[in-house]
């Protein structure tokens, strides 16, 4: 991170009685790509409309490239944005579209045509300019408002969900494409979703967010290996928690006694203490099956019988019932558990660094 | 955070079959009634008796003269004026009905509605309870201190007709503008202001265009119905505030009536507003691009 682009400092939003936002403080580096990643409610969209002026922050202050922009009003501000619905105006066409911000800048018409066809060229849909935007299909539209957002060279893009409204197929390849566009140009891009995978395809960095706060950010790397709680391990890809008390701890090592058995685990930076709620996070995909019950890591395998078992095309996912009811799933390659069938009694084993220990949510 | 304009709801509609009865019923009762008076605006009349003819006779009536002509000139500013009130207060409620009170707005809209339910003659002599010599306003400041006399010019006055217009058509330039304000989406207008565009602007790059097919319709309300409005100026209008209408309705009953010279006068006006509607929408696109 070379310069800080967007600073949000203590910034808390309520509405009336409710609050929205609860203290958030976020870095935004210049050329980053971050994701603000949460549940519908979250506050992910309320920050990125305090960042892009349309609301104003109940306490805190927003700051872009060094400026205070808090109480700047959106059409001041070096901020552009991406509307889930494009927002695209309806009675121009594509080119008005997007030379409206150069237009109110005041530049000259040639250059304001060169702009737009770079801009059209950008996202591929030269030729388009003279549409009526009711004509475009949604992955245009989305391709015009993102154009229309950079045409004007903002400082920081702020995108909210554009991609919501697509289907599956074509928000994948417009992943990609936003995530090359924001590489070529090297600009910095706040986007909000609530799309788990979206966020760690797109982006250099992730901040989740929960009731208000961000309550976790970092790589995507980071998030999925490293969770800091039962609640991001959860939200971010697919997880077996398994749920306990704290028997014994001897330095780093912790043993967690749960209903399935009693297992081990390494605490990496949190400090526990005996008797303490917690849980071991294993992910579906470091969990190994085997059929034989011979010799079983101790405090890393757990017996059960298999299931279910679902056949998704490149992978398989096979949910194993354990001795005291509880459902853990793995996931593998398909042909991994070739004649395993409903009712086979399995062993479940993983390595003792593919266990995470977190604390219980305190709610 | 959600809104309610799809896309599909900015799409114009087609000419379709089943637009057929509409359109006998529009042949029947408009075109062909019309037809009738301007054959008829040739024609010449003896008394009560109609003679057949062609004669620019009473077009050259109309245009030479003088009281003719300067009804005409007051019926095209009453009309002027008074949309001139109407369709701005009804552009503002109706933004304030779609993006202020929001779910509140169909609640006003239903107040709006219930406002034209009431009969037009009764809403005629309401407001002269209001504006009359001893009626509510005069009373009032009176009682107020404001003014010792009661003020004249507030009944029996262009004013009062251009008042009791304004109230009458005020609802009717409401539903056709709140309507188009519903097709408006919070982000269109976040959108333009994201881009650069101070309030002013946006009313005129993105509010006024988009609510265009409103404005267009309540225009159209307003002025040609306030300027073909004979019942408000004979009940509120002094001597001096008779518009083309009164004598137009004047040709077509009683003695003294003439009907070809009355479907002339028809024609002349409806040339006239036709007119004046083109060139302030031309005037309106004027402002909106830029």
């Amino acid at each position: 991170m070379t310069q800080t682009a967007v600073e949000i400092e203590g910034v808390r939003k309520r509405f009336g009685a409710a609050t929205a936002l609860e203290k958030v403080d976020l870095n935004v580096g210049t050329g980053e790509f971050l994701s603000l990643l949460g549940s519908s409610g979250c506050g992910k969209s309320t920050l990125l409309r305090i960042i892009s002026g349309f609301e104003q922050p109940t306490e805190g202050s927003v700051r872009i490239h060094g400026t205070d922009v808090t109480r700047q009003p959106p059409e001041r501000r070096p901020t552009n944005m991406v509307f889930q619905r494009g927002a695209l105006f309806p009675h121009m066409s594509v080119r008005e579209n997007i030379a409206y911000s150069l237009k109110l800048k005041r530049w000259e018409r040639s250059r304001i045509n060169d702009r737009v066809d770079e801009m059209l060229a950008l996202v591929r849909l030269e030729g388009f300019a003279d549409r009526e935007p009711g004509k475009l299909s949604g992955g245009q539209a989305q391709r015009v408002a993102l154009a229309r957002a950079l045409a004007g060279e903002p400082r920081v893009l702020l995108l909210d969900e554009p991609l919501s409204a697509l289907d599956l197929k074509l928000r994948q390849q417009m992943q990609l494409e936003l995530r090359a566009i924001q590489k070529r140009l090297g600009a910095t891009f706040i986007f909000v979703t609530h799309d788990q995978t979206e966020a760690l395809v797109m982006s250099d960095r992730i901040a989740i967010m929960n009731n208000g706060r961000i309550v976790q950010h970092g790589t995507p790397r980071d998030i999925y290996r490293r969770p800091n709680s039962v609640f991001v391990s959860d939200f971010i890809g697919a997880t077996n928690l398994l749920r306990g008390t704290i028997t014994a701890v001897e330095g780093k090592r912790v043993v967690l006694r749960t209903d399935s058995g009693t297992f081990h685990a390494l605490a990496s930076d949190m400090a526990v203490k005996r008797g303490e709620r917690a849980a071991l996070s294993v992910r579906p995909e470091a969990i190994s099956l085997r059929r034989d019950p011979g010799a079983t890591p101790e405090g890393y395998s757990v017996a059960g019988l298999v299931d279910e078992i679902i056949y998704q095309g490149n992978t398989v996912r096979v949910g194993v019932r354990a001795a005291s009811g509880a459902a853990i799933w793995i996931e593998g390659r398909g042909d991994d558990f070739d004649g395993l069938s409903s009712g086979t009694a399995v062993v479940l084993s993983w390595a003792p660094d593919a266990a995470i220990l977190l604390r219980e949510d305190t709610e | 955070m959600s809104s309610s304009a799809a896309p599909a709801a900015r799409e114009q509609s087609r000419p379709h079959a089943s637009m057929l009865p509409a359109a006998a019923f529009y042949i029947v009762f408009f075109a062909l009634p019309t037809l009738c008076l301007f054959v008829l605006s040739f024609w010449t009349a003896d008394g009560f008796q109609l003679i057949p003819g062609f004669t620019l006779g009473n077009y050259e009536k109309i245009f030479t003269s003088p009281l003719y002509r300067a009804l005409m000139i007051r019926t095209i500013g009453v009309a002027f004026v008074t949309t001139a009130i109407v369709v701005p207060i009804a552009f503002a409620v109706s933004f304030l009905m779609r993006f202020v009170f929001e779910r509140r707005g169909q609640f006003i809209l239903q107040m709006v509605l219930l406002s034209l339910f009431s009969g037009y003659l009764v809403r005629i002599y309401a407001w002269r309870t209001i504006l009359g010599k001893q009626g509510l306003l005069n009373s009032t400041l009176q009682w107020l201190g404001v003014i010792r006399e009661p003020l004249d010019f507030l009944i029996y006055s262009n004013f009062a007709v251009v008042v009791t217009l304004s109230g009458l058509l005020l609802p009717l330039a409401v539903l056709p503008l709140y309507s188009a304000m519903l097709n408006i989406g919070r982000d269109d207008i976040e959108a333009a202001r994201d881009l650069g565009a101070g309030r002013l602007h946006v009313l005129r790059t993105v509010l006024l265009p988009m609510a265009m097919p409103g404005v267009r319709t309540a225009f159209a309300f307003s002025f040609l119905l306030s300027a073909g409005d004979f019942v408000t100026p004979s009940l509120v209008g002094g001597a001096q505030s008779l518009l083309i209408g009164n004598i137009i309705s004047d040709q077509f009953r009683g003695i003294g009536s003439n009907w070809p010279l009355g479907a002339a006068m028809a024609f002349v006006v409806i040339a006239v507003m036709l007119a004046s509607y083109l060139i302030v929408m031309r005037l309106i696109r004027w402002v909106t691009t830029w």
